[in-house]
């Protein structure tokens, strides 16, 4: 690895020095630059390239593995380029710098009451490119899906420190590959994203959020599947407990959030305390949109940044096998945040000397159940990889990583089994 | 000495002599998808059942150094199932079980063969069903669904098949078979199942696919509005997405479609309308009056002649009859027909018609139009003789000018018929030619030989199709 003199030196070709910085903890970077041109970003690719300087593209650091050392080169934050958001309201689609805060762009989107339908967590630090490039998501992900479902269009510089675009600016669209899926949840291990379109919703003119308190996720996710008969307009559901939830205690409060017109919504609110019947928990604690948006800000800003944090994927049926089995392990410090319908799962464990035990135990859960799992952060000692079950897949995922980026100037070593 | 076998021999000793069609008579039937423009004849078909199967022979090609294809109903319109290079067709159509119906994980697991309908057919006891609907949802196959990345007039509201693919199961090239995806909603690594879905049956051989299935709404609403002209009607369109409703689906008809449709159906659309819209609008029964009488207002204050609610069940199944059988009706008032699939962002639909018509004039050509409008997807419907020389290039030309003119409006040269080898020469008009190199790396990824699919999607130096007008008056085409 080099100096970070020598690629700072190298660096100065391109960039002012107000332009260059010294990572933060927690990078796995040695300097950070702030390029103000797209110009920039190309150039400092082909120097990568020619060069051999390892990049890291750089969002709002939100999903940032904590990484121990520092085995690359130069994080990429784009920032503070200044462009603006190109919002077509007429054809509810948007294309959005990747720098841009997820906040700001959804604030300036909802002026003609619309917005990306995605919710990811931090989204007041977090970058557009930083939440594509990490598939992030949130509870509405129950009505509309992730990334994949949202994205139309994007640019990329590749290796070569080209930009090139997938897709179209059009809510349909088949022309050539969907490379757009190939960089959603690619951590920057292709190329710098540079702007994204996105397919936009219309701002529910309502949202309502009840709530209700379970002793044990069995009795939860019994609501979810009562939930899935009866018609209801469910814009989001999730089951929280210990950090996320803002009222504390040590139960499960499953959250569902109704949204639409106001006449429709209201009346749903009966017919959802119908499930009384089968799950009589369900105590109608009901928030406004006011009060709504609010509260999920509060859950969504919560990174507990202690100890494990983790988020597993089992199929819904397998949901509740999941946690027959690790449910009489969790103490009252273990946390949890449950997306009933898309069988996910974040879980945050106390650092303690028995927590690699309990991960273990976990990951072997998951595995025999055909699930999945990433670590978001471990203690700096854990003998864990970052995602430790593996798609059968991989060796062509290698093959596509050798493919775009053959030096392997893209935050090399990072993902998924080492790509 | 060792005998050697051709590869004719060993892919009857595989499968039999009777899943092996080789005679020239029988292959004409695979010469092109529904997209008859483009022709030619492969040299052998195969009617592979398992996995297995399709391994063995691809890996056989391969061996072969001979150009291979999947195929199952042919129902395609930009020439994905036509064997540009000749060689092998791997006809799918015998793998078309339903593996796995499960209700707890809200999926099913089919095989690439079966026909996109008999899904739906299959859970709708169960109050759900498989959203993407191709108007040739009665014939298409789930697989063609996937490799084409498949839309329909309800994607409007519920997507395109990507949106609804969590995984498969397929055979590479070298005969490998490799599970990308699975049931679970996320899995970690770059997403190759969202990447394989829509390309074309270039990158490997699908032979599982696991689906979403989704749940029936409550209550559905379908509204037929009545327009004197066509750009009323397009414009009543962007005004509804603009309002921020996002129905279902949204459907133009114009005149000259309607008119095929009610001489030969008699669905109720009015003979003397430019053009109608069929909105659906579906969700909670207490929400759907309001939702459709702003809708039916918003048509109103656009000029509409009439907007009113089918009042039964046979009146919105005839309504939705004759839209997906529009195509079919053409084929009674023109010897031939070529189907364009373009895009708009939908604020320019009413530009993009006005101009499909201009251009068809200018060729003196009859365009009719059916569009997915709430998409922004034309489907222009260019009526032509084949037997005229003359008419079979003009309506090529206005194809093209349409594509051309769709792009000038920042739009798409397909919505969901894919590229193939029908508009792998305007690909450009679209993408640079470093877009389009890393596609190929992909491709070559996947398909390092180029024997899988070729020809397709990209640009070629020589047009190795056969055009062949006179053989189009038999076929039927879908949207």
């Amino acid at each position: 690895m080099k100096s970070p003199e020598t690629i700072g030196n190298k660096l100065k070709s391109i960039f002012s020095t107000e332009e260059i910085t010294p990572s933060e903890k927690g990078l796995p970077t040695q300097l950070t630059v702030y390029p103000s041109t797209i110009g920039q970003v190309c150039e400092l690719v082909k120097l990568a390239r020619k060069d051999q300087i390892t990049l890291f593209p750089l969002g709002g650091g939100t999903h940032l593995f904590s990484y121990g050392n520092k085995f690359l080169d130069v994080a990429v934050s784009l920032k503070r380029i200044p462009s603006a958001l190109d919002h077509s309201p007429a054809d509810l689609v948007a294309t959005v710098p990747a720098g841009m805060t997820f906040s700001s762009a959804q604030e300036q989107l909802s002026k003609n009451g619309q917005m990306i339908s995605l919710d990811s967590p931090h989204t007041n630090s977090s970058t557009v490119g930083g939440i594509i490039a990490s598939n992030s998501f949130g509870q509405r992900r129950y009505r509309y899906g992730t990334a994949r479902d949202c994205v139309l269009e994007t640019t990329l510089i590749n290796s070569k420190g080209l930009a090139v675009k997938s897709g179209a600016k059009t809510v349909k669209n088949v022309s050539g590959y969907d490379l757009n899926k190939l960089y959603i949840g690619s951590f920057g291990t292709l190329g710098i994203l540079i702007d994204i379109t996105f397919k936009l919703y219309p701002i529910p003119e309502k949202r309502v959020t009840i709530s209700a308190d379970f002793e044990s996720p069995d009795k939860a996710l019994k609501l979810t599947t009562d939930l899935r008969k009866i018609p209801l307009d469910i814009e989001s559901t999730c089951i929280i407990s210990g950090v996320w939830n803002p009222s504390g205690g040590t139960n499960l409060t499953y959250f569902i959030t109704l949204a639409g017109c106001e006449k429709v919504v209201t009346p749903q609110i009966d017919r959802l305390l119908s499930t009384k019947k089968t799950s009589p928990e369900l105590n109608c604690t009901t928030l406004s949109s006011a009060e709504s948006d609010r509260f999920w800000s509060v859950v969504n800003q919560t990174y507990p940044k202690d100890g494990s944090n983790a988020i597993i994927t089992v199929t819904k049926k397998y949901l509740k096998l999941f946690f027959n089995s690790i449910f009489p392990y969790l103490t009252t410090d273990y946390s949890l945040k449950i997306f009933p319908d898309s069988g996910i799962v974040y879980i945050h464990c106390p650092e303690d000397d028995d927590t690699s035990e309990f991960i273990k135990f976990v990951i072997d859960t998951i595995r025999s159940l055909g699930g999945y799992l990433e670590f978001l952060s471990l203690p700096q000692e854990s003998i864990f990889e970052r995602w430790p079950i593996l798609p059968s897949s991989l060796p062509w995922m290698k093959k596509i990583k050798m493919a775009l980026d053959p030096e392997g100037i893209f935050a090399p070593g990072t993902f998924v089994g080492g790509i | 000495m060792k005998k050697t076998y051709s590869l004719i021999e060993q892919l009857q000793q595989l499968l039999g002599k009777d899943r092996v069609i080789s005679d020239p008579d029988e292959l004409i039937v695979f010469e092109c998808d529904a997209l008859t423009l483009h022709k030619n004849i492969p040299e052998v078909v195969v009617l592979p059942e398992s996995t297995e199967e399709v391994s063995a022979i691809t890996k056989l090609c391969s061996e072969h150094k001979t150009p291979f294809l999947a195929r199952a109903s042919g129902t395609g319109l930009s020439g994905g199932a036509t064997p540009a290079k000749g060689g092998v067709i791997i006809q799918l159509s015998r793998m078309n079980q339903i593996l796995k119906l499960d209700y707890e994980d809200e999926i099913a697991v089919v095989q690439p063969g079966v026909i996109n309908l008999h899904l739906t057919e299959a859970v709708s006891s169960r109050n759900y069903h498989f959203a993407p609907d191709p108007s040739s949802e009665k014939a298409c196959t789930i697989g063609g669904n996937v490799a084409e990345n498949a839309g329909g007039p309800h994607t409007l509201k519920y997507g395109v098949t990507t949106n609804h693919v969590l995984g498969m199961k397929t055979v590479m090239p070298t005969g490998e078979i490799v599970e990308l995806g699975g049931h679970c909603e996320d899995s970690p690594g770059y997403d190759l199942t969202g990447l394989f879905t829509g390309s074309e049956g270039t990158f490997g051989i699908i032979t599982e696919v696991t689906v979403k299935l989704t749940r029936n709404p409550e209550s559905i609403k379908t509204l037929l509005a009545v327009f004197n002209s066509t750009e009323d009607a397009s414009i009543s369109v962007s005004n509804i997405i603009a309002e921020g409703i996002i129905p279902a689906a949204m459907e133009l008809i114009d005149q000259l479609a309607i008119s095929a449709v009610e001489q030969h159906l008699n669905v109720g659309y009015p003979t003397d309308a430019a053009a109608v819209l069929l909105i659906e609008i579906d969700g909670i029964a207490t929400s759907l009056d309001e939702e459709a009488e702003r809708i039916r207002q918003i048509c109103l204050s656009n000029g509409a002649m009439i907007a009113q609610i089918a009042r039964t069940d046979k009146e919105r199944e005839d309504l939705w009859r004759g839209r997906k059988e529009t195509v079919g009706t053409l084929g009674k008032i023109t010897p031939a027909y070529y189907t364009n699939d373009g895009v708009v962002p939908r604020s320019k639909l009413p530009k993009i018609l006005t101009e499909a018509f201009h251009i068809g004039n200018k060729y003196g050509l009859r365009v009719a139009n059916i569009c997915h409008a709430g998409d922004g997807n034309i489907h222009p419907l260019i009526l032509y003789n084949p037997d005229d020389k003359n008419e079979v290039e003009n309506a090529i030309k206005v194809s093209k000018e349409i594509i051309k003119k769709c792009i000038e409006l920042g739009g798409s040269i397909t919505g969901e018929h894919g590229v193939g080898t029908e508009k792998s020469e305007y690909l450009g008009m679209m993408f640079s030619k470093e877009d389009q190199e890393q596609m190929k790396k992909i491709r070559d990824v996947f398909n390092s030989d180029h024997l899988l699919n070729p020809g397709k999607i990209f640009p070629t130096q020589s047009k190795r199709n056969k055009i062949n007008p006179k053989r189009t008056k038999k076929l039927k085409g879908w949207l």
